[in-house]
């Protein structure tokens, strides 16, 4: 459908509108998980300005708190957003009038553009990293690497019960990305013991977080699919009947529980 | 051509099934919808809504399918649901703008028109309200841009008394052109005795009745008197009999040809009374009201 | 013209309805090739269903007492009056029955109904 130029212009628009409203204290309160990161960064930046005191008369060394806070932060950042930026639209949003390639294009646009603001602030952390400490190429492409794991996630406005397993998977890609920038972060500061664990960090990334992102990949790819319809009316059946738990049987009938 | 035509109409969800039907809705009438709490209103009127996709049947307003033709019909759909539609933290104003721009047929001065009409300050932030103010707002909306279909899931529950009456007012000027209609899911029977035109009258998921309300009251007697008067009548007639002290009451099916004992009191039973003896009707009575689902009004 | 309903009288509202205004037509009061209220506005000012109305309005047309002109609203017929007597009495007929049938309720004997119908007329 050739949409004219005038409504893409407005559509980013309600799509740059949508993120920031989106980003309201009362949405962080009403998500527990994002207000628990909110608070937890509050926390990080005091406990790193404390853990950074040098020698007895408790100088703080400014470069190493500026430098943790800026790879730490803006993960915690996505986050919160991760959280706080459901792919699926408010109610009211599917009874508007809008054609399925338009809300399409809403959906993915939002999506992408809120990865993009992620990446983008991941990235300005990244470049004060490297500004204050030595980083190589090798542990910057790592660091922006786990960011985006954290970045593509998504939440599902509703519960779904039969999908336990890839968003169990989801979590522990997050904290695993986390932890291995804070590891990486150690890693920066003192080179020398480095080899040893830069490496375990490349291969936990290799054959854990690229693995389980590979099978994430398919469930976002089907969130965002989904998010076009509302819950139960997805065209393609799937979704529908797996959220009531019945098992596609012989002769592609459906099967539902007792 | 009707504005709203169900046709054959199945959908499951795990172990509810709405079941078989079929109801058909010309412009210019209000529907009831009712039924006890489960039996399927709010799945039949996602349903209409386009949310739920039907596993059989069709669901066509004013000829046109949402496989097809989605972004039409819902320019002409004009929604209140149980729950919050609008955004809590954006004003009334702004919430009808922000949404409003997806409809050709809104207008700002008209919403502002309806707040006022039904006092509500349109700068207040629509999550401070109360219930009933967020319901007054949600069919202000859904008034102001030029809906052809109002799909209402019981609003007038959190109304008080005083806006109920203008609620009503509001649906029969709604309807007044002939052109446009209601279906309006609600508990309150004694409104819909008043002013609806058809019924649908759900059980269970199961259809049991679908027509105009003459239809329906022309089917049916309450009888009330002496017990042994009332046990004349053909017991397959008799749908539900409740005696006391004083007396007995019964709910029984009704042809042109019938005739009553004369000291009986008869008189066409109210759509409160017809659910409730249906819902407590003796055994062997069947369970739908045959002919019920009118073709053309 | 005035139409009072009962919503819960013996009978249906629309045979209320259609009682009141054959009387009207028939007393008079509605004359002849005079227009009729529309269904619509008659059900809104009632506070009764369209659709109650509109099968009032058919029993009427049925019963040849009013006249539907497309596009334009339902008249009063042109009617001749020995026709409209005729149902007139038919009515009275009706209503003396029920008034009988609570008559021999109260337990009231013929004579003394024809005492009481005798002492009212007078006034």
């Amino acid at each position: 459908m050739a949409v004219p130029d005038q409504k893409e212009v407005y559509m980013a628009k309600y799509i740059i509108r949508d993120f920031l409203c989106d980003f309201r204290m009362s949405r962080v309160k009403q998500n527990k998980v994002a207000y628990t990161c909110f608070w937890m960064s509050f926390y990080l930046i005091l406990t790193s300005l404390f853990v950074n005191r040098v020698g007895i008369s408790g100088a703080i060394a400014w470069r190493n708190v500026i430098a943790e806070n800026a790879l730490m932060l803006p993960m915690i950042f996505s986050f919160c957003s991760v959280m706080v930026h459901p792919v699926q639209l408010p109610k009211m949003m599917y009874l508007c009038p809008m054609a399925p390639e338009e809300r399409r294009a809403y959906i993915y646009g939002s999506y992408w553009f809120r990865v993009g603001v992620n990446m983008l602030v991941g990235m300005a952390g990244l470049c004060i990293v490297a500004s204050y400490s030595d980083c190589d190429l090798m542990s910057a492409v790592q660091i922006l690497m786990n960011h985006a794991l954290i970045a593509v996630q998504v939440s599902h406005r509703q519960q779904v019960g039969s999908r336990n397993g890839v968003v169990a998977a989801g979590e522990i890609i997050s904290v695993t990305a986390l932890l291995s920038n804070a590891v990486q972060f150690i890693v920066l500061l003192d080179l020398t013991r480095g080899l040893w664990i830069r490496g375990g960090i490349f291969f936990i990334f290799c054959f854990v977080q690229l693995p389980l992102q590979i099978w994430y990949a398919k469930y976002i790819r089907s969130v965002l699919r989904e998010a076009v319809f509302y819950a139960h009316g997805h065209p393609e059946e799937d979704c529908q009947h797996a959220l009531t738990g019945a098992r596609r049987g012989k002769q592609g009938r459906w099967h539902f529980p007792a | 051509m009707n504005l709203l035509q169900i046709d054959h109409l199945t959908k499951r969800f795990g172990t509810f099934e709405l079941n078989d039907i079929s109801v058909a809705l010309p412009p210019g009438y209000i529907c009831g919808l009712v039924g006890q709490n489960g039996a399927g209103k709010t799945t039949l009127l996602h349903l209409i809504l386009g949310l739920y996709q039907a596993d059989e049947g069709s669901v066509l307003i004013d000829g046109m399918d949402y496989r097809s033709e989605e972004k039409q019909i819902r320019d002409r759909i004009g929604t209140v649901l149980a729950e919050d539609l609008f955004d809590p933290s954006m004003t009334l104003i702004g919430n009808a703008d922000w949404y409003g721009k997806y409809y050709t047929g809104y207008s700002r001065q008209r919403m502002e028109r309806y707040l006022s009409r039904f006092r509500l300050e349109k700068r207040r932030k629509f999550g401070r309200l109360s219930q009933g103010e967020k319901q007054k707002c949600q069919f202000a909306f859904a008034l102001s841009h030029d809906a052809k279909l109002l799909v209402l899931d019981e609003p007038a529950g959190n109304f008080d008394p005083d806006f109920r009456e203008a609620f009503f007012q509001e649906l029969k000027a709604f309807i007044q052109d002939g052109t446009r209609s209601v279906i309006l899911a609600t508990h309150l029977t004694q409104d819909l005795d008043r002013m609806a035109d058809h019924i649908i009258y759900l059980e269970n998921g199961d259809q049991i009745f679908a027509g105009d309300i003459e239809n329906l009251r022309e089917r049916y007697r309450m009888v009330s008197g002496e017990a042994y008067q009332i046990r004349q009548i053909a017991p397959e007639r008799v749908i539900y009999l409740e005696e006391n002290r004083y007396g007995a009451r019964a709910l029984v099916a009704h042809s042109r040809l019938n005739h009553y004992d004369g000291r009986l009191a008869v008189c066409a039973p109210t759509i409160e009374e017809l659910m409730y003896g249906y819902a407590h009707r003796t055994c062997g009575v069947q369970q739908r009201i045959d002919g019920g689902v009118n073709g053309s009004s | 013209m005035n139409i009072t309903i009962l919503p819960q009288g013996t009978m249906a509202i629309y045979e209320q309805i259609v009682n009141q205004l054959k009387n009207a037509i028939v007393t008079g009061e509605l004359g002849a090739g005079e227009a009729l209220p529309s269904i619509r506005s008659l059900a809104a000012e009632l506070g009764v269903s369209v659709i109650t109305t509109k099968r009032a309005y058919e029993e009427l047309e049925k019963e040849g007492l009013i006249r539907s002109v497309a596009g334009k609203g339902f008249y009063v017929c042109e009617y001749n009056t020995d026709y409209l007597r005729e149902k007139q009495l038919m009515m009275l007929e009706r209503r003396l029955g029920e008034i009988i049938g609570e008559a021999k309720q109260a337990g009231l004997k013929c004579g003394e109904l024809v005492e009481m119908v005798e002492a009212l007329y007078g006034e």
